[in-house]
């Protein structure tokens, strides 16, 4: 009897251990446009946060020499410089870093704390879960701009007010996905099985739980990133954000704006990192999306 | 008895449902000594797998139960859940129907099984994932080394009830309750599977609670079984001399209904008439006599008490209390 279960064919032991997230991935792999997005991305972000270091000037070093010069590849500023002489390229990457940085960060951190509250409103049901997710709707309901202005009086304005300011407003969706995805897992068997094999709630929601709404909440998370980065730029151009003399993409545009109908070029070279920033993302998220849709396998 | 490891006394089972209270479990007690196989049959409804969600502190929400069950010296329906937490996966363990969505398809199938003793018996990360490989080996898990580092989706459903059965028995409970652990699995599976759960449970000492409808199984494992119908026990007894010389018109007619290799091929399957009551305790009369074809009038009117019936057996039946 041994020996048959042993030598049955049905069992000969795949290669190699693997698990659905990897399987996954590799379905993401093999999507084109959205590697693209993650090739051109990388180069972005490449660029941002080495590419300063190949000029001998900082974006915030005004060139009296040259300034308003316009594009000149070929120059010292190979995108000229604005008003006040400072390199409109070297500004533009400077920006990337802290646009890329809240983005990442931001969506990072906001979807951490919605994971968690939404997995354990989710697996404790009941009254817990009542009184959790009121709290979720009453927070939605807080009007985000007023937010920001309330929480940079509260902080002392500046990048922590603007970051915190944009993390509180986007955990609640993910916490509101991820509660009702914690619901369903919370009625599986193996959960019913990790609790008769007497592991604490604590336990459930952070081996059983959250493990499981992974490739939903990636798929969010992706989604999340362009959004935090759109709440940057659209909160320094309305100048509540990032300030000047630090440049983000969103104050950049804002200058950029202004001075339109002479040079089209400060508003050109920010606007379009950002549309093409956003662009990948989105094409990414469309990938991985399609990688981990369950019902298209 | 005073060397029994589990004593049930009155357990009921209630669900309070939109049209009213259903009783799943109507005052069910019995014993389990130490090492014993006791088989628990009975149809779909009959609150065979509720015994167990009781003693696991599994019921849905909507459920209560009552009554009381000593395991080891303490009640698992009084434990407060952060007691029952230390009971169950350390010295009550269970196997659950489906293999298929018992396993975390996220955790690698070594770190589901080391869980348990990580949690309970205060293994180290190595010293458990080493224990685990052990087990999966002793389930006959091919390659267990390499196996433990794969993901549930790459295992069969056989191969997953074997986890299971690793993953119950690997941190030496003293009870292991199964809750019909082979009907989700092929026939020929099935056969591996029960056989092997025996081996282990014998070699573990582990006292086991088969809940299943499958008198296969239960002739073939058991020690004593209890025959239940409409949340009461209508017999119980040795497995041997139940199978040979049943009492209670529900079990004579749960036996005539058992297809059989040796027999000619009747040309239709026989069947106890009619369908079964559900949650219908609570209510006088025996839950059975709609159904019964050798019904008297007491039946309708008089619940039959479980009374002894011959050696270590007990059968709820007024006709058995005439003719002995």
């Amino acid at each position: 009897m041994a020996a048959d279960i042993r030598d049955s064919a049905a069992e000969v032991p795949p290669d190699r251990p693997e698990s659905t997230l990897r399987l996954q991935f590799r379905r993401f792999r093999q999507n084109r446009l959205a590697m693209a997005g993650v090739v051109v991305l990388a180069l972005i972000v490449l660029a941002c946060f080495l590419g300063p270091y190949a000029f001998p000037f900082t974006g915030q070093d005004a060139d009296f020499d040259a300034i308003g010069q316009g594009i000149d590849l070929f120059s010292a500023h190979p995108f000229g410089t604005d008003d006040f002489g400072r390199d409109l390229l070297v500004r533009v990457l400077e920006g990337g870093q802290v646009s890329l940085t809240i983005g990442f960060v931001g969506a990072l951190t906001a979807g951490v704390i919605g994971v968690l509250y939404g997995a354990v409103a989710g697996y404790a049901g009941g009254r817990t879960d009542a009184w959790m997710m009121r709290a979720v709707e009453v927070l939605y309901g807080f009007p985000y701009v007023i937010l920001v202005i309330l929480l940079s009086l509260l902080l002392g304005g500046g990048n922590l007010a603007l970051f915190a300011a944009i993390v509180f407003t986007l955990w609640l969706t993910p916490a509101v996905i991820v509660r009702a995805l914690a619901q369903s897992l919370s009625r599986r068997e193996f959960v019913e099985a990790a609790r008769a094999g007497g592991m604490t709630a604590t336990q459930i929601v952070l081996t059983h739980i959250v493990p499981n709404t992974m490739p939903v909440v990636i798929v969010y998370g992706s989604l999340l990133v362009p959004e935090v980065i759109l709440a940057e730029s659209f909160l320094s151009f309305l100048g509540i954000g990032i300030k000047e003399p630090q440049a983000s993409w969103g104050n950049l545009i804002q200058i950029g704006t202004s001075a339109m109908s002479t040079d089209l070029r400060l508003l050109m070279l920010p606007a379009t990192l950002l549309a093409l920033v956003l662009f990948c993302l989105n094409f990414i998220a469309d990938g991985l999306r399609d990688a981990f849709d369950p019902n298209d396998r | 008895m005073t060397d029994s490891l589990l004593s049930i006394r009155d357990l009921s089972v209630r669900f309070a449902l939109p049209q009213g209270v259903g009783v799943a479990l109507d005052r069910v007690s019995f014993d389990l000594a130490p090492g014993e196989v006791l088989g628990i049959v009975g149809e779909s409804g009959s609150g065979k797998s509720q015994i167990l969600f009781a003693l696991m502190g599994l019921l849905a929400a909507n459920g209560r139960p009552a009554g009381q069950a000593l395991f080891d010296g303490q009640d698992l329906l009084a434990l407060s859940p952060r007691a029952l937490d230390q009971v169950r996966g350390a010295s009550l363990s269970m196997i659950f129907q489906d293999p298929m969505t018992s396993l975390n398809p996220y955790a690698r199938v070594g770190d589901q099984l080391a869980e348990g003793l990580r949690v309970h018996k205060g293994f180290s990360r190595r010293d458990a994932w080493d224990a685990a490989v052990a087990m999966l080996d002793r389930v006959r898990i091919p390659d267990a080394a390499a196996r433990a580092r794969h993901y549930p989706h790459q295992f069969s459903g056989g191969m997953r009830q074997r986890v299971m059965i690793a993953m119950a028995l690997l941190v030496r409970p003293k009870l292991l309750l199964a809750d019909e652990p082979t009907t989700a699995l092929d026939v020929t599976v099935q056969a591996q599977v029960i056989d092997l759960m025996a081996e282990l449970a014998a070699e573990t000492g582990a006292a086991t609670i088969f809940v299943t409808h499958d008198l296969g199984v239960v002739a073939r494992l058991c020690d004593r079984v209890i025959v239940l119908y409409g949340g009461r026990i209508m017999e119980e007894g040795p497995a041997a001399t139940l199978f040979t010389t049943p009492r209670h018109p529900y079990s004579i007619g749960l036996l005539a209904a058992t297809p059989r290799m040796a027999a000619p091929l009747a040309p239709r399957m026989t069947t106890v008439p009619g369908t079964p009551r559900s949650g219908a305790g609570g209510k006088p009369g025996c839950p059975f006599a709609p159904r019964c074809a050798r019904r008297i009038d007491r039946c309708l009117t008089e619940t039959p008490a479980l009374r002894p019936a011959g050696p270590a057996a007990r059968v709820a039946c007024h006709l058995a209390e005439v003719a002995p």
